[in-house]
């Protein structure tokens, strides 16, 4: 009882520990603006449903006219007519053609003498509102803020694209998509240009054509970015294993190496598992944070030698003294613990040198590290 | 208080809760990438349901509650989420004490409570870390006061059992 009891106050403490990543500033900002940006949409809608609404009223009292008075439905019929048609001219070789001028149906508001009836009225005020619209489009067409966003940033860098890409994402909610469909319809430097401010502010709905773009020899880097940015460890993983390219599946590697989160770690000590991919993704370590590097130090405590195996030789591949120091350290006090004498054994820094000439004079640590040189040797991991 | 006074007001306490949102998401999913797509889902459906939030209950009550069912909907539909050490603790390894020095004990208990079944998770983050009451958690999770102890006690006795090395340490 009193064990319990005892227990259940350690439990406390040790629940007060607890310790999950932290949430940093940038995914709150990020989300911060997504709820602005459904708000904003909301909004829209709402605005739309009004107005149709109101318009409702209009369209009953058309058609309960016209139902009231069934003799100008008729007249209807007459008044909306073509008033101009195309001239009739003999066609002749010998003849000269006068200039053929289509002239479009024309609505007149009176006819035959009388005021237009209210259906009549209608129509002619939807086909002004038609030609309006057509016309307001075509305006916004040559006025359309994205194309001068891209044509900015293929000018030159007066301006910062972060810059530009905020003032998009603030004005129009669904930039997103109108730069994913830039990117479509663009070629050359308008398309890279359309890529690098689609590469900052992409979802998950873009994945499909920034990896399109990736793949692209001529401007692959701002989507490569976004891939690694957007897609789940797992997705980077499998990208690196069935990429042809040798060098986008080094990117990819090295995103994934570079991630801190659990799953991360696990599919990227699966790659370093891999003997097909294991080359590839131990040169792929580079510029990993030191949460990576403490996850690789925890995983040297896996139950699966393979893992441990794969832990010790991504943190020698880091050539960082710190690093072998630690390694040294768990040398030492392991007495020669196999996977650990493998990573400072690959590694090439000053402190992991001095270890293994050390270790060479030490007759407890000697056998395992020959052992393990001849193992490294003999799968060519080491010259 | 007019609708769009109601929408500023609904706006402006979102975004204040938001972080503790996010927290929340991450301790239930014992990751950052999931527990921004969990608290992005539950956005949409906060927006879609804000004119149902009377003002009477407290906010933090409500958002917590979709932010768990959107939880509860993806462990549904999409794949399970992992947390930092996928093995139980291995007592062959380094000791308890190292571990606590290299400052990874607290990223171990915690990932052992983003480990624990779903629902035992929800009551022990709820109860643990957001400092709710039992009755607070039951409205949050719609289930009984009953049913919290319960589940409340099962996650402890499972963290004991999970932690005993730990706990024999200390």
């Amino acid at each position: 009882m009193q064990d319990n009891q005892q227990n259940d106050s350690i439990l406390d403490e040790l629940l007060d520990v607890a310790q999950w990543p932290e949430v940093g500033q940038d995914r709150l900002g990020r989300l911060e603006r997504r709820w602005d940006q459904l708000r904003r949409r909301q909004r829209v809608v709402a605005g739309s449903a009004i107005a149709a609404l109101l318009l409702l009223p209009l369209a009953a009292a058309i058609g309960f006219s016209t139902l009231r008075n069934p003799t100008r439905r008729v007249d209807r019929r007459e008044s909306v007519q073509v008033v101009s048609k195309r001239p009739v001219v003999p066609r002749s070789p010998h003849v000269s053609s006068p200039e053929q001028t289509v002239q479009r149906p024309r609505l007149t508001e009176a006819h035959r003498g009388r005021e237009a009836n209210t259906y009549e009225r209608a129509v002619l005020l939807l086909h002004r509102a038609r030609i309006a619209r057509a016309r307001e489009a075509a305006k916004v067409e040559t006025e359309d803020p994205f194309a001068a966003a891209v044509a900015a940033v293929v000018a030159g860098p007066e301006e910062d694209i972060a810059t530009v890409v905020d003032r998009l994402v603030e004005t129009y909610p669904n930039c997103e998509d109108r730069l994913s469909a830039l990117v479509w319809t663009t070629q050359g430097s308008k398309r890279e240009a359309a890529i690098r401010l689609l590469a900052p502010l992409a979802t998950r709905r873009s994945l499909g054509v920034l990896l399109e773009c990736s793949r692209q020899p001529e401007h692959p880097l701002p989507a490569i970015g976004a891939v690694a940015r957007l897609s789940t460890a797992t997705e980077l993983a499998a990208l690196a294993r069935t990429e042809s390219d040798p060098n986008l599946a080094r990117r990819w590697m090295a995103a994934l190496a570079r991630r801190e989160s659990p799953d991360a770690i696990r599919q990227f000590l699966a790659l370093v598992e891999d003997p097909v991919q294991s080359t590839m993704a131990i040169s792929a370590c580079s510029d990993v944070s030191w949460p990576v590097v403490e996850a690789w130090f925890a995983a040297l405590d896996s139950r699966r030698v393979i893992t441990r195996l794969a832990a010790a030789r991504a943190l020698g591949s880091l050539n960082d003294p710190r690093v072998s120091a630690q390694l040294a350290r768990l040398a030492m006090e392991y007495a020669g613990r196999p996977e650990v004498l493998a990573g400072l054994l690959t590694s090439t820094d000053e402190v992991a040198e001095e270890f293994c000439r050390f270790a060479r004079d030490d007759a407890r640590l000697w056998p395992t590290l020959r052992a393990i040189d001849l193992r490294l040797r003999h799968d060519g991991e080491l010259n | 208080m007019g609708v769009w006074d109601q929408r500023s007001t609904f706006d402006r306490q979102l975004k204040e809760h938001l972080p503790r949102a996010l927290r929340l998401a991450v301790r239930l999913t014992g990751d950052l990438d999931t527990a921004e797509e969990v608290v992005q889902e539950a956005m949409v459906r906060a927006s879609r349901s804000w004119k149902t939030y009377r003002g009477e209950a407290p906010f933090r009550g409500w958002l917590y509650r979709i932010v768990v069912n959107t939880f509860r909907d993806q462990l549904a539909h999409g794949p399970s989420t992992r947390a930092l050490v996928d093995e139980p603790l291995d007592s062959k390894g380094r000791q308890p004490s190292e571990f606590a020095m290299a400052r990874e004990l607290g990223e171990l208990v915690a990932a052992e409570i983003s480990e624990l079944p779903p629902r035992q998770r929800e009551v022990m983050v709820l109860s643990a870390f957001e400092a709710m009451e039992a009755g607070e958690i039951a409205l949050v999770l719609r289930i009984s006061e009953e049913s919290v102890y319960s589940n409340l006690h099962l996650a402890r006795t499972k963290l004991r059992r999970r932690l005993a090395h730990y706990l024999a340490e200390k």
